[in-house]
């Protein structure tokens, strides 16, 4: 027999209350996990609106300082701006002095150059003097055998001193024309007479600074050559830089060389299928590797301090290669001698 | 005709997600349980039923099949209840140990207090009462756990379905078992038509777990 018997009262009830607890846990369960997510997320939405304001503060802190740094920036544009004009200004005047350095190299070879048609003028002009002298004595004693003999001489010395002073006309002009800003504007030029006449100018610009050196100058022009299309003024310049180190590199060596050593320097052209190329050789010091490397970049110059701008080799680099779209290059040993190249190619 | 076929329900409804299983034997391990409980439930119904419609040409001792129903009942919470211990893993965990603990308390107080169930005469109404009301239980866990996690799409899960369909099950049940033993000495046809009521629900609960093995696999589930 049981202890107790449930009833159909007992039963309800029981049905009842088992239900109420059940739904009443689950509701409960339910709310109380459902407050704890939205405290969860009231909780994450707080650190989120924290976190934006963080980086709104961050932001703004950010957006100052970029402020900052371009107020920053700008001025230092503008100060290298400044900068740049200046280094500008400052590099026209170094390339206008160095075409005046090589104006003053040159003005000791021009004066020699002027010298001689003068002397051919100054004694043509004192025999036309002694021969109209002679004229008049002529014409006084009425003996007219040798008046049209003396008017020949007369005419003969006229002519010379026209050729003279026309030679003495165009040096000047040529030194103009070297001194003068750079046209740029090519024009067929007689590349062999212009190589000859820089060597000429180069070689008693030198002699003029030291009357003791003396080198041997060896001239291979291709007679094929002709005229080219070139800045002749620039050409020159560029020559004018190689022969002047040419010289200074066989004079330099002289002072440590044994008797026998003959400063000679050597200026050749040539003709090819594409160009023109000038090779100006010299058996002087030579080069290092080192140095070989840099004798093309602004400002640099194996020569003491006021000898040289360090301009000369790289505004000839720059003519060549730049303005006629040629290559300048250089071979060198140490102690044997150093040999530019130039090559000029024919405009297409 | 058609009573019999109600009558017969705990057998045939069976076949149904049998069947589905037959057709997709690539299930997860957590419904290893549930097809345990189906294979279980086959047998035992179909003794249940076999005794109590040809009990004439059987032994006295076996004129009776109430002993069936209760090995049932506790059959049924074990597979269920570790079916639910896999799925809701890791939530409620003291709270599932503790409603194993009371389920076998309740047994055991029902038994020493209320019911006998040896006796072949006394339908244990009580103890299929725990049963639903145990496993109601677990089937409001799954669901608060499901609820917490925020899951968005519940009904694509193969739990959910049997859950649910074991959900109305014992909610049905749980006054039919109730009030079962009152009735049936009250009112027998009430408690016979309430039992048809209660193979419905059985059948409501073979179609849902059937639904489920036809859910396709998610892809955090384990074979």
């Amino acid at each position: 027999m049981f202890l107790f018997n449930l009833t159909t009262e007992y039963r309800v009830i029981i049905g009842i209350s088992a239900m109420v607890l059940l739904f009443s846990g689950f509701l409960i369960s339910f709310i109380t996990s459902q407050r704890k997510k939205l405290q969860y997320h009231k909780d994450l939405q707080l650190l989120n609106d924290q976190q934006q304001q963080s980086l709104l503060e961050q932001n703004s802190q950010l957006e100052q300082r970029v402020r900052e740094r371009t107020i920053e920036l700008n001025q230092q544009k503008e100060a290298l701006q400044t900068s740049l004009r200046e280094l500008k200004a400052t590099q026209t005047q170094l390339i206008q002095r160095e075409k005046m350095a090589s104006l003053g190299e040159l003005t000791a070879g021009i004066a020699h150059e002027i010298q001689n048609p003068l002397n051919f003028v100054n004694n043509f002009s004192e025999v036309s003097v002694d021969l109209l002298n002679e004229l008049r004595a002529e014409i006084a004693a009425n003996q007219t055998d040798n008046l049209l003999a003396i008017a020949d001489d007369l005419t003969q010395n006229l002519q010379k001193i026209s050729q003279h002073g026309g030679r003495v006309s165009s040096i000047v002009k040529g030194m103009v024309e070297h001194s003068r800003a750079s046209t740029s504007e090519r024009q067929p030029t007689d590349l062999t007479a212009l190589i000859t006449e820089y060597l000429d100018l180069a070689y008693q610009g030198f002699r003029a600074k030291d009357k003791a050196f003396v080198c041997h100058l060896e001239k291979h022009g291709d007679p094929t050559v002709g005229e080219v299309n070139v800045v002749p003024q620039d050409i020159g310049r560029t020559l004018l830089n190689l022969y002047n180190n040419a010289f200074y590199a066989v004079r330099e060596k002289q002072k440590t060389a044994a008797d026998h050593y003959q400063p000679t320097v050597r200026v050749q052209t040539n003709r090819t299928a594409d160009g023109i190329i000038i090779q100006v050789v010299d058996n002087g010091m030579g080069m290092s590797e080192a140095v070989k490397a840099k004798i093309f970049q602004p400002f640099f110059t194996t020569k003491p301090t006021g000898q040289g701008t360090g301009l000369g080799l790289s505004l000839s680099y720059d003519i060549v290669t730049k303005e006629h779209g040629g290559e300048l290059s250089v071979k060198s040993q140490p102690g044997e001698g150093t040999e530019f190249s130039i090559r000029i190619p024919f405009l297409t | 005709m058609f009573q019999l076929v109600l009558e017969w329900s705990e057998v045939w409804a069976l076949f149904l997600p049998l069947a589905a299983y037959y057709i997709h034997q690539k299930q997860p391990a957590f419904l290893t349980p549930v097809l345990i409980y189906l294979a279980g439930a086959l047998v035992l119904n179909l003794l249940t039923d076999f005794v109590a419609d040809f009990n004439e040409y059987l032994p006295e001792w076996l004129q009776t099949n109430l002993i069936f129903y209760n090995i049932h009942s506790i059959f049924r919470f074990i597979c269920f209840a570790y079916f639910f211990n896999t799925i809701t893993y890791g939530s409620f965990r003291h709270l599932r140990i503790i409603l194993i603990s009371i389920y076998l308390l309740l047994l055991l107080s029902n038994y020493i207090f209320l019911e006998n169930y040896l006796d072949q005469t006394h339908i244990n109404g009580n103890l299929f009462t725990i049963e639903a009301y145990l496993l109601l239980i677990f089937s409001m866990l799954y669901y608060l756990t499901q609820l917490r996690n925020d899951v968005v799409d519940l009904s694509s899960s193969k739990e959910f379905w049997i859950t649910t369909g074991l959900s109305i099950y014992v909610v049905i049940n749980f006054f039919i078992f109730l009030f079962y033993v009152p009735m049936i000495q009250e009112n027998p046809i009430l408690a016979n038509d309430m039992w048809n009521v209660h193979n419905l629900a059985y059948i409501t609960l073979c179609l849902f777990i059937t639904k489920a093995l036809y859910v396709p696999l998610q892809p955090d589930h384990r074979i």
